[in-house]
C-alpha cells in the first residue's frame, strides 16, 4: 500500500484537528496509508511522500525546532511544505523569513493562471537563488519549489480552495 | 489555555465545544446574535434558547447584539471577545467554521487583532463525517429551519437522525447543512449537564421552507 507521511507543525492538538486531518483525509481518500508525526520528534523518513502541515497562526513553536527536518535535503520522494512547513523548507534551504501578514482568500498568480487560494501566514520566505516560483502574490511567493529537487512549498493552504495541488503532488510520480 | 467558544446553540458550535473541552478549559460560551436573519457571519434562528443551553451547560454566556452590515458584525464579535477576554481571561476562541473561507477569515483577522488564538477544530470536515460524528456522540438535535428541495414538513421540529440524514441524501442536499439547508437547536450533547426540554412550539411554513418557533422550554 502506498504510503503517505505527514508531519503536523502544530503546538495544540486541537489545532491537528484543524491543520491535519484535512489533509489526512484527501491522502486516505486517494488510498494511502497515512502516517501522522509531530515537528518535535526526529524522523527519518524512507520512502514515501511527505506532507509539513500548517498550524495556527499564533504558534511558532515549529521554528524552534527546524534542526528536525534536516532529512528534506537530501530526501527524494517528494516533500510539499504548506504554510508552517512553507516557512521550514524556506529555512532549511538557507533561506529567510520576513514579516508579512495575509489572512484570507488572495489571488494567486500561477505563471499567468490566477486561481484564488487561502491564505494564514504572519511570516513570508525571503528566497535566495535555488529556487523556482510557480505562483505569487505580488512580490510574494505564493508556490515554490527547490529547483531539481521535488521539494514543493504552498505558503497557503490547498486543502482549502486547491486540492487538487495536493493530489497533483501525491500522485505523481518522481 | 483557558478559551471561549462561539457558541450559535446549533450541532455545529455544540461539535466545536466538545471538541475544544478535551484539550483546553473551555471558560465561556460567546454568542453575537444578528438583529435579523440576513448574516451571514452569525446563525439567528432560536438564538434566544442559548441562555438556557448555557445553564444546560454550566457555563457563563457572553451575549452581544450585531447590526446586519458586515462591519457591525466584525464589531459585535470584537466587543464580545474583548469581554471574554476582560471577564475570563481566555487566550483563544474555538469556532465551528466548516468550510466558509468568508467566516473563518473574520474570525482570524478578529482574533489576530486581540491576539488570540483560534481554532476551528470541524474545519473542512467531510460532512457525512461531521453529520456521523454528531450522532455518534448522541447528540439531540432539533431541526429548527429547513429549506430543501422538494420540502417535507414532518422533518421540521423532528431530531436530526438518518432518516433525515437519508432525505437530504436523496434529494441531494448537502447532509450537514453547511449551504444553509437546515439549522439545528441541540437539546443535549455529553457536557449537558440537563437536558433542554421544548415544550411548545408552532411551524410557519412555505413552498419550500420551514421553520419552528419554540413559544416554551425548560431545563429538565
Amino acid at each position: 500500500m502506498r504510503k503517505v507521511l505527514i508531519i503536523s507543525t502544530c503546538k495544540h492538538r486541537l489545532s491537528d484537528e484543524e491543520f491535519v486531518r484535512p489533509l489526512r483525509e484527501i491522502a486516505e481518500s486517494l488510498g494511502y496509508l497515512v502516517e501522522v508525526r509531530k515537528f518535535t520528534e526526529k524522523v527519518s523518513p524512507d520512502s514515501g511522500k511527505v506532507i509539513i502541515s500548517g498550524t495556527a497562526l499564533k504558534d511558532v513553536d515549529y521554528l524552534g525546532k527546524v534542526e528536525n527536518f534536516e532529512w528534506v535535503r537530501a530526501y527524494e520522494e517528494g516533500v510539499l511544505g504548506i504554510c508552517a512547513g512553507a516557512h521550514i523548507i524556506s529555512l532549511v534551504f538557507g533561506c529567510g523569513l520576513r514579516k508579512g501578514k495575509i489572512i484570507g482568500a488572495r489571488e494567486v498568480d500561477f505563471k499567468g493562471v490566477k486561481r484564488r487560494a487561502y491564505f494564514l501566514t504572519s511570516m513570508i520566505p525571503v528566497l535566495r537563488e535555488g529556487f523556482e516560483v510557480l505562483g505569487s502574490v505580488g512580490d510574494v511567493p505564493a508556490y515554490f519549489k527547490v529547483r531539481g529537487r521535488n521539494v514543493y512549498a504552498a505558503l497557503f493552504y490547498p486543502e482549502v480552495l486547491n486540492r487538487d495541488l495536493i493530489i497533483d503532488f501525491l500522485e505523481e510520480d518522481y | 489555555m483557558r478559551v471561549g467558544v462561539l457558541y450559535s446553540g446549533g450541532k455545529d458550535s455544540n461539535l466545536a465545544l466538545l471538541e475544544a473541552s478535551r484539550y483546553f478549559e473551555v471558560s465561556c460560551l460567546i454568542n453575537v446574535y444578528p438583529e435579523s436573519s440576513e448574516s451571514a457571519l452569525f446563525h439567528y434562528p432560536a438564538s434566544e434558547l442559548v441562555d438556557l443551553q448555557a445553564e444546560a451547560l454550566d457555563l457563563p454566556l457572553i451575549r452581544v447584539e450585531s447590526g446586519d452590515e458586515e462591519e457591525d458584525q466584525v464589531e459585535a464579535l470584537r466587543r464580545a471577545l474583548e469581554i471574554a477576554g476582560e471577564e475570563f481571561g481566555i487566550r483563544g476562541v474555538v469556532t465551528g467554521a466548516v468550510k466558509s473561507v468568508y467566516q473563518a477569515t473574520r474570525f482570524q483577522r478578529v482574533c489576530d487583532e486581540l491576539g488570540l488564538w483560534c481554532f476551528n477544530p470541524l474545519w473542512l470536515m467531510d460532512e457525512v463525517k461531521l453529520v456521523e460524528r454528531i450522532l455518534g456522540y448522541g447528540f439531540k438535535a432539533l431541526v429548527t429551519r429547513l429549506a430543501v428541495y422538494p420540502f417535507e414538513e414532518r422533518f421540521l421540529g423532528r431530531l436530526v437522525d438518518r432518516e433525515f440524514i437519508e432525505y437530504l441524501r436523496k434529494v441531494g442536499a448537502n447532509v450537514s447543512g453547511e449551504g444553509g439547508e437546515y439549522e439545528t437547536l441541540v437539546t443535549w450533547m455529553p457536557m449537558f449537564k440537563r437536558e433542554l426540554k421544548i415544550l411548545k412550539y408552532s411551524k410557519i411554513v412555505g413552498e419550500s421552507e420551514g421553520e419552528i418557533v419554540v413559544e416554551r422550554a425548560e431545563l429538565a
